[in-house]
């Protein structure tokens, strides 16, 4: 009878040693899992946080060439948008240095520009010939 | 046979520990895999979105050069139709009963020119998906011009967990009025009428020409005028430059010539 009674004891110890391991494996898996996919969250955040600075890029380039500038060409005062600028000032060479004033005036200070396939939003102006104009903050690369 | 009573309940603990364990992993893994899924999403939308706002842009400064040389092409013609063989006097056009600006002929010669010109810069756009064709047509002042079968982009995204594939339908259009482009086609008809009404109005003035100067007045437009031989000579500019193909490409403002038997 007493050796039954100690036999109901391990057994009742086996079983609450048995259940603390499968809890404790349990705890594990969760936290490695969520660790694991804790990763990659980290990096689709910055990815989608570039994506959006490269947005706010091409829409500020959208917003420039569709900007009012006035000039005077011929003798007359035309307001142009930079996009027309641009073109006139293909045509015309004296008007690439009233060009970049226009965009320093407004946008020199954060953005780097130029007529080329550059990195970072570009757009096509349609003229003769295409004329690409591409825009990039500064310091980002 | 003795049940144990222990191992029964050790045995539902089991079972229940593991529909938890089960549910909490599926749980999880579903839901971080949705978010993975829609970050995904999102930064190739952006990339569409991106595409087919540099070509809305193309499309709308296309489409005022197009109206602007098609403008061109009829002002140059004085909006006259020359195969009615008009007659011509030191280059300038002879505008008379017989030979004089039509609106349903100049409206027609504005969609024929425009398309030429649109269809020019839409092919030498880079971007060959949207290299397509397009109906243009002019009504109630308003040239549209709507792509006649939409632009599929596609995009493909490869992550760790799988590959993502979007497409997006486009049907890129454009819609503006004339007006907004500085230009007005029925200024080639109130052009000869005007000018056939003073013409009449000046008949007995003994300086018929500066008589024509002061009476003729046009929103749009100035003018000089002169006396030469038989004819009276106008030069017509518009007082808007436009930018149009003349040789090479020029800012300037568009004239028509035209002359008128005294």
């Amino acid at each position: 009878m007493l050796k039954n009674k100690k036999a109901q004891i391990g057994e009742s110890l086996q079983d609450i040693v048995g259940l603390i391991l499968i809890t404790l494996l349990l705890i594990i898996f969760f936290v490695f899992s969520k660790a694991l996919w804790g990763f990659s969250d980290s990096d689709i955040r910055e990815k989608v946080s570039e994506e959006n600075l490269r947005n706010q890029e091409h829409y500020s380039l959208y917003a420039l060439l569709q900007t009012p500038s006035n000039i005077s060409y011929d003798g007359k005062e035309h307001t142009l948008s930079i996009a027309e600028l641009i073109r006139l000032s293909a045509i015309n060479q004296n008007y690439k240095a009233v060009l970049e004033q226009e965009i320093n005036d407004s946008l020199a200070s954060i953005y780097n520009y130029g007529f080329n396939d550059g990195f970072g939003s570009k757009f096509f102006i349609p003229s003769d010939r295409i004329i690409n104009v591409s825009l990039e903050i500064k310091g980002v690369k | 046979m003795p049940i144990n009573k222990n191992a029964g309940i050790f045995a539902a603990l089991m079972i229940l520990s593991m529909i938890i364990f089960m549910t909490t992993a599926w749980f999880a893994f579903s839901k971080t895999n949705e978010k993975i899924k829609e970050s995904i999403n999102i930064s190739v939308l952006s990339d569409i979105y991106k595409e087919y706002d540099r070509f809305s842009f193309y499309l709308k400064e296309s489409s005022e050069l197009s109206a602007s040389q098609a403008f061109y092409e009829i002002a140059k013609d004085a909006g006259i139709n020359l195969s009615l063989e008009c007659n011509t006097y030191n280059n300038y056009i002879i505008w008379d009963v017989n030979c004089k600006p039509d609106s349903l002929f100049i409206e027609q010669k504005f969609v024929d020119e425009y398309n030429k010109t649109f269809s020019n810069y839409i092919r030498n756009y880079p971007n060959e998906n949207f290299i397509i064709r397009f109906d243009n047509k002019l009504e109630n002042k308003e040239i549209t011009s709507e792509a006649s079968s939409p632009v599929i982009l596609s995009s493909e995204e490869k992550s760790s967990f799988a590959t993502y594939n979007v497409s997006y339908k486009l049907s890129p259009s454009i819609k503006a009025s004339l007006e907004s482009y500085n230009i007005h086609l029925e200024d080639f008809g109130n052009i000869y009428s005007s000018i056939i009404r003073e013409k009449e109005n000046c008949r007995n003035d003994e300086d018929s020409v500066s008589c024509l100067k002061n009476n003729i007045v046009l929103e749009n437009w100035q003018f000089d005028a002169r006396k030469e031989g038989s004819y009276y000579l106008f030069k017509f500019t518009t007082k808007k430059y436009f930018f149009f193909y003349e040789n090479e490409e020029k800012f300037a403002p568009i004239s028509v010539n035209v002359a008128l038997a005294v």
